[in-house]
C-alpha cells in the first residue's frame, strides 16, 4: 500500500536525499496549512504560489507539484477565485492519474474538491458526478486513507439541493455519524447537522431539524466562538425553522 | 436571535456583504409575518439596494427580494403601480438570466397576473397568467399543484372578461 502523502512533512520520510528542496519546500506547504486553517487565505495563497513556482522545478513524476496545485486549488476555492482554482484540480488530477492510476486518495481529494466548487457554485448538476466518483473510490480505499465522512456530507448536500432527500438523508447520517465517532464536538459535525437539519425541514419534519440547529449551533459556539459567522448561519436556520413552526 | 446574525455578519464581512442582505431579508419576513408591512419594505428595499450594488443591476438575484416588494406594496391602494414596476422588473431578471421556460419566470409572471386581476385589469390578468401557466404545464405536467395555483385565477380572469364583453 502506497503511503499517504497528505502532508509534506511525510514526503520528507518517505524520500530522503533532496534534503534541502523537500526541507523548504513541506516547511512552506506546512506553513500554508496553517494560515489556511485559521483562516488567513492571502498567506496561504502566497506560500503556495511560491511553492508552485518552485515545484514545477522538480524533476518529473515528483508527487510534490500535484500536492501544491491541489492544496492551492483548496486555497483559491476558499476565497472564490474559482477559475484559478478550477486549473489547478484539473492539472492535479491529470498528473495524479499518470503517477498512481485511475484510484488513489489524492485522485479522489482531487475531484471531490473540485465538486465542492461546483457545490459553492450552486451548479449541483456538475458537482454530482464529481462527487459521486470521489465517494466511490474513497470508499474503496482503506478508510485511514480516504476521507469518507466529507464525501458523504458533500454529496448528502448535493443531493438535497436537487431535491432528493431520500438519498440526502442516508449519506448525511453517514457523515454525521462517521465524524461524531471522531470528534463528537467539532466544526464539521456542525456542519452535517445543518445539512440534515435542512433535509428534515424540506420533509416536513421541522421538529426533528430545529433539534438539529440547535445542536449545531451549540457545538458552532462551542468551537469557533460566538462571533463566527459559521455559527451565525447555524443560529440563522434555528431562528427561521422556529418563525416557520409557530406560523403553521 | 435574527439581530445577532445580523450583528456578527456585518462584524465579520462588513456593513455590504451578500450574507448581511440575507439577513435583512429574514428580519423582513419576520416583520411581515408580525404585520408590519412598512418595517418590512425598509428592510427589503435595504437588501436590495445592497444586493444591486454588490452583483450589478441584472442580477436575477434581485428578483426575490422585488417580489417580496412588490408582495407587499400590492396590498396597499395607492401603492399598486410600484408594486407593478418591481414584478415587471423582476420578469425582466429572470426571462434574461434564466430563459423563456423557467419556473422561477413563472412565478413572477404568476404574481404579477394576480396583481392585475387585483386591479381589474382582466386582459393582461388573463395573458400573464395564461404564460405562467403555459410555462408551469410544461415544466411539471397538468397536474402539480403550482399549475393549480395558476389555473384558477387564470378562469377567473377570463370568465370577467366574458362578462364585461356580455354586458
Amino acid at each position: 500500500m502506497r503511503v499517504a502523502t497528505h502532508l509534506g512533512a511525510l514526503l520528507l520520510l518517505t524520500v530522503p536525499g533532496f534534503a534541502d528542496s523537500v526541507e523548504d519546500w513541506a516547511k512552506a506547504e506546512n506553513a500554508a496549512a496553517a494560515a489556511s486553517k485559521a483562516g488567513r487565505f492571502h498567506q496561504a495563497e502566497q506560500l503556495l504560489q511560491q511553492n508552485e513556482s518552485f515545484a514545477r522545478t522538480f524533476p518529473p513524476k515528483d508527487a510534490r507539484l500535484p500536492r501544491t496545485l491541489l492544496d492551492l486549488a483548496h486555497v483559491y476555492r476558499a476565497e472564490g477565485k474559482y477559475s484559478e482554482a478550477l486549473a489547478r484540480y484539473e492539472r492535479a488530477q491529470r498528473i495524479y492519474s499518470e503517477l498512481y492510476g485511475a484510484q488513489s486518495s489524492e485522485l479522489a481529494e482531487a475531484f471531490n474538491g473540485e465538486g465542492e466548487l461546483y457545490k459553492n457554485l450552486g451548479d449541483y448538476e456538475k458537482a454530482q458526478p464529481l462527487l459521486e466518483k470521489a465517494l466511490a473510490m474513497r470508499e474503496k480505499l482503506p478508510p485511514e486513507e480516504a476521507n469518507l465522512a466529507q464525501s458523504k456530507n458533500d454529496l448528502g448536500e448535493v443531493y438535497s439541493a436537487l431535491g432528493q432527500y431520500h438519498k440526502a438523508e442516508t449519506l448525511l447520517q453517514d457523515a454525521l455519524n462517521l465524524r461524531k465517532s471522531r470528534a463528537p464536538e467539532s466544526t464539521e459535525v456542525g456542519q452535517s447537522l445543518i445539512a440534515l437539519g435542512i433535509v428534515y425541514e424540506k420533509t416536513s419534519r421541522s421538529g426533528q431539524a430545529e433539534d438539529c440547529y440547535r445542536q449545531a449551533a451549540s457545538i458552532l459556539g462551542k468551537v469557533l466562538g460566538d462571533d463566527h459567522p459559521d455559527y451565525a448561519n447555524a443560529i440563522e436556520h434555528l431562528a427561521l425553522v422556529c418563525v416557520a413552526r409557530k406560523d403553521f | 436571535m435574527l439581530d445577532r446574525v445580523l450583528d456578527i455578519r456585518r462584524k465579520a464581512y462588513g456593513p455590504e456583504h451578500r450574507d448581511v442582505a440575507t439577513s435583512l431579508e429574514d428580519l423582513a419576513g419576520l416583520k411581515r409575518a408580525e404585520n408590519k408591512p412598512r418595517e418590512a419594505a425598509q428592510l427589503y428595499e435595504q437588501s436590495l439596494a445592497m444586493l444591486e450594488k454588490i452583483l450589478g443591476p441584472d442580477s436575477p438575484d434581485l428578483a426575490p427580494d422585488l417580489n417580496n416588494l412588490a408582495a407587499i406594496d400590492e396590498l396597499i391602494p395607492d401603492k399598486q403601480q410600484e408594486a407593478e414596476q418591481f414584478f415587471v422588473r423582476a420578469i425582466a431578471l429572470d426571462e434574461k438570466a434564466l430563459g423563456p421556460d423557467s419556473p422561477d419566470l413563472a412565478t413572477d409572471l404568476n404574481n404579477l397576473g394576480l396583481l392585475y386581476l387585483l386591479t381589474k385589469r382582466y386582459q393582461r390578468a388573463a395573458d400573464t397568467l395564461g404564460r405562467a401557466l403555459e410555462i408551469r404545464r410544461k415544466a411539471f405536467g397538468d397536474s402539480d399543484p403550482l399549475v393549480k395555483e395558476s389555473l384558477g385565477p387564470y378562469n377567473t380572469a377570463l370568465r370577467a372578461l366574458r362578462q364585461s364583453a356580455a354586458k
